[in-house]
């Protein structure tokens, strides 16, 4: 069965781009979100495996998001889509729950090597 | 203890303390990113240097180094305003070096003013700071490594957020282990350093298999060992060894008493055949040789204690010339003996000033030829089996030969035909007397201290100077010092009724008359298809040839006999008394008149 992956970020193009990166069978991107506080609803709504979370978004940061979403589950892996300089915020966002982190801008490849390292 | 024995272990050691600074700060200049343990080796030398001051009644002292330790606080949290800090760093410690000076010769405090600059600086960053004592105890109080056991994991150098890795490294393993200190630590982390290399320290030995795993489940880290903690670097060491201070001359006594016992024994070891040789005297010449070698430790000191003063000098005098220049040390933990040191102190500072005076070129310029701005010297410090070689090399703009000659005519230093010079000739100009342009004079507020004298101290020391230069790429000098001090093993021939010593280093075989087809006329000997050039050619009632190789060819020397071989001390030859480049050490042995050693390299 395909990993369910749901899309946080407030940019269409970024959301278009890691949509592609799991354009293979073995994901399926269940949805998407625009901000932080979308992000959570989505996440209670569609019970997705993978998260791929932008930290700076409106009304709610990825971090806020991250740290919410964690409480509600466990399992489900969170992985922080970050800038070059945002080091600490990464940090926190790991603080606050994320399992790992790719870097802006990435290869479509990247983002599912990272992904895979906690799929079993 | 008297007042003034206390006096006296007050201003050595706050000199001891000054020696390590300087040499910490400067790997902060080489490393570029702080190791938390500079820092705190710091903090705690101006801490020691702050509690002893004020015991002494030395307040502004104490005030000067409380003032640092507070600055060193700061740039503790904040590792990045290190480099801000730095210059004001060295102010400070160079103003309690002077203080120091002062107070032993009974001067008054004189730094009022670095004090207040000082102040003033570090004035805005304590506001922030609000030291908290606790905090620093606390902090002295973990950096008791011992009894723990060191991850070290290594960060790949392609990672895009390096600190991030080593931060969930950091958080990972604190999951599952107590961890008690790592370098860099989670705020030094935060604060956006870039770690190459992380170190935990935990208490429970770790399972290596597991940190292994952590490789794959993190990325971009790599696991490189997990052992427990012993103390590596070379300042913890000192700190655990116990010292007591001995006036040097006692030293010099013992060394001295030394050598007249080694000339005792080499006489009487001579004097025995081989069948004489009992065990006991090879057992009390074993011994004998252990105390020698320890004797001659206790004469040397780390090359590294020379060196604060030269960074310092450097700084200062780029300064004063709005130059940017650093000082490299390369290999300053090699033991120089004491008097070499002390003697080359003068000669190096003059060569370094000169350097950053004449060799660097201005920051303009240095943009401008698409040269790093900072100016580079590197001093370095390395030995052989003959020397001790010290390099001073810049990467200014190198000697101009016309410009040096130019200057030569006018001075009316040359006397020969400008054309007949060679190369490394017209470079050896600077050498000589009164060459020296007058800027140097003002410079070195005439003390007169030109090249010719440092020429003179590195010849009266029985070593070499010697001078490359390549213009627009720097310059290089090299000192080169034989061991004074130093056993050597050398063979003893006579020629003509008088002796003459070989060092056995270049000494590749003695040979016979009869072994050797000699060609008195072709001035060379043959010994089956190699041709020897023989030196002493004229001399035709040699019975034994000493073939020596150095520089890569070999020479003979005809001898009539061949009376000592062993080991004995190398004296140098007076400056005054030297004749020729080819005797620069002699061998006294009892009952005989000193006896010259060949300096073969200037034989080839």
């Amino acid at each position: 069965m395909p990993k369910r992956v749901l899309i946080v970020d407030d940019a269409v193009f970024m959301r278009g781009l890691i949509r592609d990166a799991f354009s293979s069978p073995d994901f399926e991107v269940v949805g998407e979100a625009s901000n932080g506080i979308e992000g959570v609803e989505k996440f209670k709504e569609l019970k997705p495996d993978i998260i791929i979370m932008d930290i700076v978004m409106p009304f709610k940061s990825g971090i806020e998001a991250t740290r919410e979403i964690r409480q509600l589950s466990g399992s489900v892996i969170i992985i922080m889509c970050s800038a070059l300089g945002q080091e600490t915020l990464v940090m926190e966002a790991i603080e606050a729950g994320a399992n790992d982190f790719i870097v802006k801008p990435f290869k479509k490849d990247e983002v599912i090597t990272v992904v895979s390292k906690f799929i079993k | 203890m008297h007042e003034n024995e206390y006096r006296y272990l007050f201003i050595s050691e706050v000199r001891d303390h000054l020696v390590e600074i300087f040499a910490q700060i400067n790997k902060i200049q080489e490393v570029g990113v702080i190791d938390d343990s500079i820092l705190f080796d710091l903090f705690r030398r101006f801490h020691t240097i702050k509690g002893m001051a004020n015991t002494m009644g030395q307040l502004k002292i104490g005030e000067l180094a409380h003032m640092l330790e507070e600055g060193l606080e700061y740039i503790r949290k904040n590792p990045h305003s290190i480099f801000s800090f730095r210059e004001a760093i060295i102010r400070g410690v160079n103003a309690i070096s002077a203080e120091i000076d002062n107070y032993e010769k009974g001067i008054p405090f004189n730094s009022d003013s670095v004090l207040s600059e000082i102040s003033h600086l570090f004035h805005g960053i304590k506001a922030k700071l609000d030291l908290d004592i606790r905090d620093v105890e606390s902090v002295l109080q973990k950096k008791d490594l011992s009894g723990l056991f060191e991850i070290h994991f290594e960060v790949d150098v392609n990672s895009r957020l390096p600190a991030v890795r080593a931060f969930m490294l950091l958080r990972e393993v604190s999951e599952r282990l107590t961890v008690v200190h790592s370098n860099p630590s989670c705020e030094m982390l935060k604060k956006g350093i870039r770690p190459k290399d992380i170190k935990i320290y935990v208490k429970d030995k770790p399972d290596s298999e597991w940190l292994k795993t952590l490789e794959g489940k993190i990325g971009e880290i790599r696991f490189v060992s997990s052992e427990l903690f012993h103390v590596k670097d070379e300042n913890k060491m000192k700190r655990m060894v116990k010292f007591i201070r001995v006036p040097f001359e006692r030293i010099e006594e013992l060394t001295t008493s030394l050598d007249e016992l080694v000339l005792f024994w080499n006489k009487y070891r001579y004097s025995l055949d081989e069948e004489s040789l009992n065990p006991n005297i090879q057992r009390l010449e074993y011994g004998f040789k252990k105390v020698l070698n320890y004797a001659e430790r206790l004469r040397t000191v780390p090359a590294s204690n020379i060196v604060p003063k030269l960074i310092v000098l450097t700084e200062n005098t780029a300064r004063s010339l709005g130059k940017n220049v650093r000082l490299v040390v390369q290999n300053d933990s090699l033991e120089i003996d004491k008097s070499i040191i002390d003697r080359l102190e003068e000669p190096l500072m003059h060569i370094i000033r000169n350097a950053v005076y004449h060799g660097i070129e201005d920051k303009e310029e240095r943009i401008r030829i698409g040269k790093d701005i900072v100016g580079e010297i590197t001093i370095l410090f390395k030995e052989d089996d003959e020397y001790i070689s010290i390099v001073v090399r810049d990467d200014g703009r190198g000697m101009n030969r016309e410009k040096i000659l130019n200057i030569a005519m006018e001075k009316g230093l040359l006397d020969k035909d400008v054309a007949q010079l060679k190369d490394d000739e017209i470079l050896e100009l600077v050498f000589v007397p009164g060459f020296s342009t007058l800027k140097d004079v003002d410079m070195t507020s005439g003390r007169g201290f030109g090249m010719d004298i440092v020429r003179n101290v590195v010849w009266q020391m029985g070593g070499d100077i010697k001078i490359s230069s390549k213009e627009g790429v720097g310059t290089e000098i090299t000192l080169q010092i034989p061991y004074q001090f130093g056993l050597k093993k050398v063979v003893v021939g006579v020629i003509r009724g008088f002796k003459y010593a070989f060092p056995i280093s270049n000494v590749r075989y003695i040979l016979k008359k009869s072994d050797v087809y000699i060609n008195y006329e072709g001035k060379f000997l043959q010994k089956g298809e190699e041709k020897i050039r023989l030196l002493n050619y004229r001399y035709t009632e040699a019975v034994f040839f000493i073939v020596c190789s150095a520089n890569n060819s070999l020479v003979a020397i005809g001898i009539d006999d061949v009376v000592f071989v062993g080991e004995t001390r190398l004296y140098k030859v007076p400056y005054i008394l030297k004749s020729n480049k080819f005797i620069n050490s002699m061998i006294v042995m009892q009952g005989i008149c000193p006896i010259p050693v060949f300096s073969v390299e200037h034989l080839t």
